[in-house]
C-alpha cells in the first residue's frame, strides 16, 4: 500500500497543502474549521507525518540515545532504567543500542543516532571515545560520557572514582586477611580496569604488609569469563592459588563463584570473593557477594540533567561529575580464615 | 560548522551530482572520483543527513525493537541474538524499552514508525491492539517476539508458555510438592497467563495438590521479594510448599524474601523459575528454570523480518519453540 502522503490528506480534506503543512507545525494558524477536517482526514487516511522531514524543517528531535558495551550487563540495564525514567519527566525517549563492546559497532550506532538526528546521546564505552565523540559534538549533537570521566574539558561526563574503588576492595581483602591476592579482569589499557587496578596497588603499597598481586588478564567480562578463570584456578595446586580474589566487575566475580562452589572451594573460608558494580543479582548469589557499589540513586537523574543543560548550552563549569563508589561487605569475603 | 555536500564536492574537486552518485552506491563514477570523494568526506567529517535522505529513498537502515524490561535479562539476551543477525545484513537494531506500559509502547511504536524504520519486532503488552495493525497496515514489517498472536495475521516467535507452566509444576508435582503458589504479573501479559494455565493444567491432572495464585504488580526482583515476604509472614503450616515463579527473576526476588527470615529452599519451600537466565545457576541457591532458547528466538525474528520486508504479500510465519526444563538445587526432593 502506498503511504499517504500531505498532498492526499490536502485533497481529503479539500485544502491546500501549505494548510496541512501549517497545521502540522504551526496548529494555531489555521482556522478551527480547517483544523477540523484536516484532523479528520488524518485519521482516516491515516497519514503519518514524516518525522524526518518534521526534523528537517524544525531541527528538534524528542529522542536520546544511549548506547552501553553490553545492555546485558545488568549494571548498564539498570543505568538505561533510570535514564529512560528521567528523560520521561523531560518528555523525551530514549533509544537504547548495544556495542558489544565492538568498536566498529559503536561507530556504527554513533552513525546511527547521529543520521536520526537525536537531540543528545549518552554514551557507556570502555574504549577510547571522546575524538569520536568530538567529530560528533561538532556537527551538532551532544553527548554525556557515562563510566569514565572525560579527559577533555569539553566533553561531559558522569562517572565514578574507580581508584578510590579500586582501593577500598583491596583494602577490604587485606583488612579480612587475604595476602595472595589476584586481580582479575581486562583488558588492561581500558581506563575503567586500569583505575581500578591502579586503586587496588596503591592500597597494596599503602599497607606495608607482604602481600602477592597477582594480575590475572580476563578480558571477557561476563559470567562466562568469571567460570573460565576460576577453571584455570582450579587445575593450580591448592596452595598455588590466591587466597582473596578481586574480580573487575560482578559478572566475573559469579562466574568465579558458581564454578570454585561446584569444585568444592570454601568461600569465604579458603577464598575470599570480592566484585564491583553491586548488580541485583549479586545480593542473591550463591554466597552473597562483596562487592562495590557504583549505582546510586541519582546516577540517572545527573546523567540526564547534565545532558539537558549541554543540549541547551546551559552546561556550567561542573562538566564532570564524580560519584564515590562504596565497599559493600557480604558473605562471599566476611568469614574467611588466614592461615 | 557542519559540512555539506557542496563542501565535499568542493574539496573533492567533483559536481555535486558525482558526490550524490558516489554517495548512492551508482556504477558510473570513476574509482579516481570516488576516492576523492571519499578522502574529501573524511576530510571534512561529512555525515549525510539521513533525515533528508529517507524523506527521498524512504526507508532508514534500522531494525526498532520494543521489549517489555530492559532489566529482565532475558529480553537482552533475545536482542543479543537479533542484534548479531541483524548485523550480519548491515542493520542496526535500536531498542525501546515499554517497562510494561501501554502509552510508552505506543510512543516507541509511532517514534520508530517516524524514523521510518525498516521493520519492528516487539514483545506486545497486552493484546495485539489496532496501534499495531494500523502500523503494519502503513507499511512496517512486524515480527512479534516471545508472544504468539491469537489470529496469526502477525509472524511470531515465541515458546509454548503453557507447555512450560505445565512443565514446571509437573515437576514439583513429581518431587513430592503438594501445595504450588504461584506468583508473577502484570495478568495483562500473554506469556504470565499461559504459564500460570499450564501449571493450573498439571495441577488438575494431579490427585491431592492445592494451587494458588500471588499476584504481582510486575515481573521484576523487587514483586518477588514481596512475595517471599508475604509468604514468610504466613504460618509455617499456611505456607506452600513450593512456589512457581512466572519469571527467573520473580523466582530470585522470592529466595531472597524467605532467605532473609530463614526459610529452608529446598526442604522447607521449593522454587522454580522461568527463562534460564544466566543468574539463576548462581543464585544462593542455584534456581531450577524453564529454559526458552532466547539468542536463538531473537535471530529467528529477525530472520522473518527480513523475508517480509523482502516480500510484504508472503504468508505470516508461526514459529513456536518447546522450552526445557532445566533441574537445579532449588527443586531437590526432600530427603
Amino acid at each position: 500500500m502506498a503511504r499517504v502522503g500531505i498532498r492526499e490528506v490536502a485533497a481529503h480534506a479539500g485544502v491546500a497543502v501549505g494548510t496541512v503543512s501549517h497545521y502540522l507545525n504551526h496548529p494555531d494558524k489555521v482556522s478551527a474549521e480547517k483544523a477540523d477536517r484536516i484532523r479528520a482526514a488524518i485519521e482516516t487516511l491515516g497519514f503519518v507525518p514524516s518525522n524526518a522531514g518534521r526534523q528537517l524543517r524544525l531541527g528538534i528531535s524528542t529522542v536520546i540515545g544511549y548506547i552501553a558495551p553490553d545492555v546485558s550487563n545488568p549494571y548498564f540495564a539498570e543505568i538505561a532504567e533510570s535514564v529512560e525514567r528521567r528523560a520521561s519527566d523531560f518528555g523525551v525517549s530514549v533509544f537504547l543500542a548495544n556495542s558489544h563492546r565492538s568498536k566498529e559497532r559503536e561507530d556504527a550506532y554513533l552513525r546511527v543516532f547521529e543520521q536520526h538526528q537525536v537531540r543528545g546521546l549518552i554514551v557507556s564505552s570502555h574504549l577510547p571515545i571522546e575524538e569520536r565523540l568530538a567529530a560528533v559534538r561538532s556537527r551538532g549533537t551532544p553527548s554525556v560520557l557515562v563510566g569514565q570521566a572525560a579527559r577533555s574539558h569539553d566533553q561531559a561526563s558522569v562517572s565514578l572514582d574507580d581508584v578510590d574503588g579500586g582501593r577500598q576492595a583491596m583494602e577490604h581483602l587485606l583488612s579480612v586477611g587475604c595476602r595472595r591476592i589476584a586481580f582479575v579482569g581486562g583488558p588492561l589499557g581500558i581506563p575503567q580496569v586500569a583505575d581500578r587496578l591502579a586503586g587496588a596497588s596503591e592500597a597494596v603499597s599503602a599497607s606495608g604488609e607482604v602481600v602477592t598481586l597477582e594480575v590475572i588478564n580476563q578480558p571477557d567480562r561476563t559470567i562466562r569469563g568469571g567460570r573460565d578463570v576460576a577453571a584455570a584456578l582450579l587445575t593450580r595446586p591448592a596452595d598455588q592459588r590466591p587466597n582473596g580474589v578481586f574480580a573487575v566487575n560482578d559478572l566475573l566475580a559469579l562466574g568465579m563463584l558458581q564454578t570454585l562452589v561446584a569444585a568444592g572451594v570454601r568461600v569465604p573460608e579458603e577464598l575470599a570473593l570480592v566484585g564491583y558494580d553491586d548488580t541485583e543479582f549479586s545480593e542473591a548469589s550463591i554466597i552473597p557477594l562483596s562487592t562495590v557499589r557504583g549505582r546510586h540513586e541519582g546516577f540517572g537523574v545527573a546523567v540526564v540533567d547534565l545532558l539537558f543543560d549541554v543540549m541547551e548550552d546551559k552546561a556550567t563549569t561542573s562538566q564532570h561529575r564524580v560519584f564515590k563508589p562504596e565497599l559493600v561487605a557480604r558473605a562471599s569475603t566476611l568469614g574467611f580464615v588466614p592461615r | 560548522m557542519t559540512a555539506n555536500i557542496r563542501d565535499v564536492a568542493e574539496r573533492a574537486g567533483v559536481s555535486v551530482g558525482t558526490v550524490s552518485n558516489v554517495l548512492n552506491h551508482r556504477e558510473k563514477v570513476s574509482p579516481d572520483a570516488v576516492r576523492r570523494v571519499r578522502e574529501a568526506i573524511d576530510a571534512l567529517g561529512y555525515v549525510r543527513n539521513d533525515a533528508a535522505r529517507q524523506l527521498r529513498v524512504g526507508r532508514s537502515s534500522t531494525v526498532g525493537l520494543v521489549v517489555l524490561d530492559v532489566r529482565n535479562p532475558f529480553f537482552t539476551d533475545l536482542a543479543r541474538g537479533a542484534e548479531s543477525e541483524a548485523a550480519r545484513h548491515g542493520l542496526s537494531v535500536i531498542l525501546g524499552n515499554s517497562d510494561e506500559d501501554v502509552q510508552r509502547e505506543a510512543g516507541y511504536l509511532d517514534l520508530f514508525e517516524e524514523q521510518r524504520v525498516r521493520g519492528i519486532l516487539i514483545s506486545p503488552y497486552r493484546e495485539v491492539g489496532p496501534h499495531l495493525r494500523r502500523l503494519r497496515e502503513r507499511g512496517t514489517p512486524t515480527v512479534l517476539v516471545d508472544r504468539r498472536n491469537e489470529d496469526e495475521q502477525f509472524s511470531s516467535v515465541s515458546v509454548d508458555d503453557e507447555l512450560g507452566g505445565w512443565l514446571a509444576a509437573d515437576h514439583l508435582i513429581t518431587t513430592g510438592r503438594r501445595r504450588i503458589l504461584f506468583t508473577g504479573g502484570p495478568f495483562d501479559i500473554r506469556q504470565i497467563i499461559d504459564r500460570r494455565a499450564g501449571a493450573q493444567r498439571a495441577v488438575d491432572g494431579a490427585d491431592g495438590v492445592s494451587f494458588e495464585t500471588v499476584p504481582t504488580p510486575a515481573a521484576s526482583v523487587a514483586d518477588g521479594r514481596a512475595t517471599g515476604e508475604e509468604i514468610a509472614a504466613r504460618a509455617a503450616e499456611e505456607r506452600p510448599d513450593a512456589v512457581f515463579a512466572a519469571n527467573d527473576l520473580i523466582a530470585m526476588g522470592v529466595l531472597q524474601g524467605l532467605a532473609r527470615h530463614g526459610i529452608r529452599v529446598p526442604e522447607e519451600i521449593a522454587i522454580i523459575g522461568f527463562d534460564d537466565i544466566d543468574f539463576a545457576a548462581a543464585a544462593v541457591v542455584p534456581l531450577s528454570s524453564v529454559r526458552q532458547p532466547s539468542q536463538l528466538m531473537g535471530e529467528t525474528a529477525l530472520r522473518i523480518l527480513l523475508s517480509e520486508i523482502a516480500d510484504p504479500d508472503s504468508d505470516a510465519q508461526q514459529v513456536v519453540f518447546e522450552p526445557e526444563l532445566i533441574v537445579r538445587a532449588s527443586t531437590a526432593p526432600a530427603a
